[in-house]
């Protein structure tokens, strides 16, 4: 084929450019370490990794809902703890003013110190998680639980809901427990329903009266049944936020793995790809640069 | 008789010729459009010497240019095209690079509102959790806003170039018409080929703003086309271009020819090819899609926001309100439409199912003959509507079978005209027009407005009740506060639960008591009660006051970035987006490839033609040494015959 000047200038210039392109697209790949630099790079993979971040930022979310659910649910166990413990010494002493050896003063001794861990358990019960939320008060977490009305009467003043938080896309945990269900829907011998801290006050007037009581040591067992159920409950959530915790680090490296897969550049590749293009620029730069001086008229 | 002498002049003259041409060829190496000549060079008449004829010497025939027409007409074709494609290009780049930069594309916006949204769900009461919500939607707002934007940017750029261009073309339609009129009346036999290359370079000009066709005429002259025989030039006048509004949009430039004095007709849609036509296709294809597609998001997701948020309540009591301001749909008049009193009239659209909304555009028409008709500008379908405005597909109206597109049509004033016409672009103002309704963190409403329980102090069964969902909150009060004017109380009477005391509509209502069945006989409440129940046990359902610490809301307004709300309930928001960035990723990308192979195609036209047309300097320098050979042989003719004189007239003198 024939040949004009114009035209061996031209393709010449033309690769350079082209090779020069190329290059400056791997170049920027390396830079970046993205094998996808714009959508229209690969459109699919471009919207399969929107997707695929959205996932990761929920899961991110998702962790760091349950590292707040872990801090409620175990302030929760450390005072339903405490509430254990100090009802377990409640029924100690109920047992000692039982005993018929204990005259009126060793009862009212005891009396003295069945009243303190009665405020024990009523603080416990009113206890705030560390963003100064009521426990056990369900929705109205601004709301003091249990009042003390005097002579024995506590009312609660929280509603019986549980707030849940969100730790998977499909799974919701409870993250509170309502006080009303732990220590007032408690079945008395007596018949009917009596919150925890009326039987504790029962149990100081009667050894204050130098009385026995009847079934006082029944009703704090079904308290104390209540309270550990609700803290096996609590554990139990840990356990399962735990067992979620895996799951979503396990789902997060997984997803990582694939996003990578879709949009990560593979380095090996690219470097040996820009070896390659780096050769092609110099040939034609050298070739470019030899041609252009082959001319007849330098022999004339 | 010739002379040796009158042969050898011959010679040099025609050598001299061969040399000045070698010199033009070698001085326009490089000009653009520039074919190489050659002088044609033939033997004079011979002359009959009673044996036979003898030569009389060489004749210059012409000077010729080695251009094939066919090859030239290639090559613009090609210019048309890979212009065409480059632009493309270089515009649909701008679109996609913005629409997944991780910076100041959607996703990471929406990402984030979502996510605060979670943070509120876990710490309802917290006013620092709601207020970087609050600042998040602000956010996502602007991002939305500024996408917009920078797409208003860029038709202004459209617009800008579309003024260019046309000056352009009007410019170089004169210059052809110019050179037509100089090539016709040059004098001479021989054509005047630097003005015809002249020409080509014009016609090539004119090729890479708009996709042309020529025909020449008997007289040298191009006649120039476009689109469908729209004629731009004609022998040695030109017509004009002129960049005018849209019907209907200011901001939406068309391109009108002039025919006779003072006619101009819209040729939008026959002017392909080219950087007009690339301007064109680019706005339609990826622009308005584009914009209309976000904006479609924008009220989509404002709209199913609010329906959720509006069944909340909110940090101070109250129901929740519109969380956004869900953007208008767009709807514009005709500049030509009859707007003398008492007609001018006004079309309003009202969306009916936010879903429904896609990114296309639709012109309602109306004809006194036929009355209203709505054609679908993406797929060309048109629905007759009849002589009145009341058009609601979602309501069966005005008849049943109707496209329901997501929005209702009716007229809001003034009395249609024959000939009226009004644009319909639901999408189109949705990313500018969206913005917070709710003022203060606050009016998050993040809890659900009443709750359950279980009287558990009097009951003896041991049945539970959920803490319910609120599906509508058209039978709560909004003021007074709360929104239950008293608790609505529920009694098992051994086989139905009955509403035995609680404000309207629900006192007095009853239903079949099934272990942990969903209960939705209370209009605007589900919940399920479960357990075994005894006769006089009771369940409350009481306004949610002082409910700071319920999350219900939250949770369900944050599970909507996973449900499938958008395109007919076939995509989330995010789903929805990946198909806005790849639509406008596979236009792109079609484009990279389609200007790959535009401008090979280009570039083989062009190595074709000056394979052929082209000058090359090795050959005109051994021309140059073939002609100077040939003119020296010629003076050395003329020496000769000089010698063979002297020896004649010597030959005498002795």
């Amino acid at each position: 084929m024939r040949v004009s000047t114009q035209m061996m200038q031209r393709i010449a210039v033309d690769g350079l450019l082209e090779r020069q392109s190329t290059l400056s697209r791997t170049q920027q790949q390396l830079a970046t370490g993205k094998r996808i630099l714009s959508p229209s790079d690969d459109p699919t993979g471009t919207t399969q990794a929107l997707a695929f971040k959205q996932q990761l930022v929920q899961n991110e979310q998702y962790n760091s809902n349950i590292n707040q659910l872990k801090s409620r649910l175990e302030a929760e166990e450390s005072v339903l703890e405490g509430v254990g413990n100090a009802l377990l010494r409640v029924r100690e002493l109920a047992e000692q003013g039982a005993n018929d050896n204990y005259d009126i003063q060793s009862r009212t001794n005891l009396a003295t110190e069945v009243r303190l861990l009665l405020d024990e358990v009523l603080g416990l019960a009113n206890s705030k998680d560390g963003r100064g939320e009521y426990l056990f008060s369900g929705y109205q977490s601004n709301t003091e639980p249990f009042v003390d009305g005097g002579l024995g009467n506590y009312s609660y003043q929280g509603d019986q809901a549980q707030r849940r938080m969100q730790i998977s896309p499909t799974r919701e945990v409870e993250s509170s427990d309502s006080g009303s269900d732990i220590f007032e829907n408690l079945d008395i011998v007596a018949g009917g329903k009596q919150n925890v801290f009326k039987t504790i006050y029962d149990l100081a007037t009667d050894l204050e009266a130098n009385s026995t009581g009847g079934n006082i040591l029944a009703d704090l067992d079904t308290a104390l049944d209540s309270v550990f159920t609700t803290r096996a409950k609590v554990g139990a959530r840990i356990n399962a936020v735990d067992a979620q915790d895996q799951i979503n680090l396990q789902y997060e490296t997984q997803t990582k793995a694939v996003l990578s897969e879709i949009e990560d550049l593979d380095y090996a590749e690219a470097v040996g790809r820009l070896n390659v293009e780096l050769a092609g620029l110099q040939a034609a730069q050298q070739s470019f640069q030899r041609i252009q001086n082959l001319s007849l008229f330098n022999a004339l | 008789m010739p002379s040796m002498l009158g042969i050898g002049v011959s010679g040099l003259l025609a050598y001299q010729r061969s040399l000045q041409t070698v010199s033009h060829n070698v001085a326009n190496a490089n000009t653009e459009g520039y074919s190489r000549q050659r002088v044609e060079l033939g033997t004079q008449t011979p002359s009959f010497q009673g044996v036979g004829y003898v030569g009389t010497g060489v004749r210059m025939q012409s000077v010729e240019r080695v251009y094939d027409g066919f090859l030239a007409n290639q090559v613009r074709t090609y210019t048309s095209s890979a212009s065409h494609a480059d632009i493309f290009e270089t515009h649909a780049n701008f679109v996609d690079e913005m629409l997944a930069d991780p910076e100041v594309g959607m996703s990471p916006a929406i990402n984030g509102f979502f996510a605060e949204l979670q943070d509120v769900a876990n710490d309802p009461s917290a006013v620092p959790a709601r207020q970087s919500m609050f600042t998040h939607a602000e956010t996502m707002i602007d991002r939305f806003s500024y996408l917009n934007q920078r797409m208003e940017d860029i038709r202004g750029q459209v617009n800008q170039q579309m003024d260019n261009v046309v000056a352009e073309v009007n410019g170089l339609a004169a210059s052809i018409a110019e050179f037509n009129k100089n090539i016709s009346l040059a004098p001479g036999n021989n054509p005047a080929n630097d003005l015809l290359d002249q020409r080509d370079v014009m016609l090539n000009k004119l090729a890479e703003k708009i996709s042309i066709t020529t025909v020449e005429q008997d007289n040298g002259a191009i006649n120039v086309f476009f689109g469908k025989g729209q004629l731009l030039v004609v022998n040695f006048d030109s017509n004009q271009l002129k960049v005018e509004r849209n019907e209907f949009d200011v901001r939406e430039l068309q391109v009108s020819l002039e025919r006779g004095a003072g006619n101009w007709d819209d040729v939008s849609n026959q002017i392909s090819g080219g950087h007009l036509g690339s301007l064109f296709d680019f706005r339609e294809q990826v622009l308005n899609n584009t914009q209309n597609s976000l904006g479609v998001l924008s009220i989509g997701m404002a709209d199913s926001f609010n329906a959720q948020h509006k069944l909340g309540q909110d940090l101070n009591g109250e129901l929740g309100k519109d969380f956004f301001n869900v953007p208008g749909l767009e709807v514009l008049s005709s500049s030509g439409n009859d707007v003398s009193a008492p007609f001018s009239a006004q079309v309003a659209s009202s969306m009916t199912d936010s879903g429904k909304l896609t990114g296309d555009e639709y012109v309602l028409s109306y004809s006194s003959a036929t009355g209203y008709s709505i054609k679908n500008q993406s797929n060309g379908l048109i629905e007759n509507i009849g002589a009145a405005l009341n058009y609601d597909p979602s309501s069966g109206l005005p008849a049943a079978g109707f496209q329901d597109y997501g929005f209702s049509l009716s007229l809001a004033g003034g009395a249609p005209q024959d000939g009226d016409k009004f644009l319909i672009r639901p999408g189109r103002r949705g990313s500018q027009d969206l913005s917070l309704n709710i003022t203060t963190p606050a009016e998050i409403a993040a809890a659900a407005p009443v709750r359950t329980s279980a009287n558990i102090l009097s009951n003896t069964g041991n049945g539970i009740i959920s803490p319910g969902v609120v599906t509508d909150t058209g039978n709560f009060q909004a003021s007074p506060l709360p929104p239950l004017s008293s608790d609505i109380v529920m009694q098992y009477d051994g086989a139905n639960i009955n509403v035995v005391s609680g404000p309207a509509p629900w006192n007095g209502l009853s239903f079949a008591y099934n272990d942990s069945a969903e209960v939705t006989a209370l209009p605007g409440l589900k919940f399920t009660i479960s357990g075994t129940l005894a006769v006089g046990d009771e369940f409350t359902i009481e306004s949610n006051t002082n409910g700071v610490g319920d999350n219900r809301n939250a949770l369900l307004l944050s599970g909507l970035q996973n449900q499938t709300l958008m395109t007919n309930g076939t995509a989330s928001y995010i789903d929805y987006y990946g198909g806005v960035v790849a639509d406008v990723g596979i236009i792109t990308n079609q484009a990279q490839l389609t200007n790959g192979a535009q401008t090979n195609l280009l570039t083989q036209a062009v190595d074709a033609r000056d394979s052929l047309s082209g000058v090359n300097l090795d050959e005109e320098a051994a021309n140059l040494i073939k002609f100077q050979q040939a003119y020296q042989a010629a003076s050395q003719v003329i020496v000769a015959s000089n010698e063979m004189f002297q020896s004649l007239l010597s030959a005498l003198r002795r």
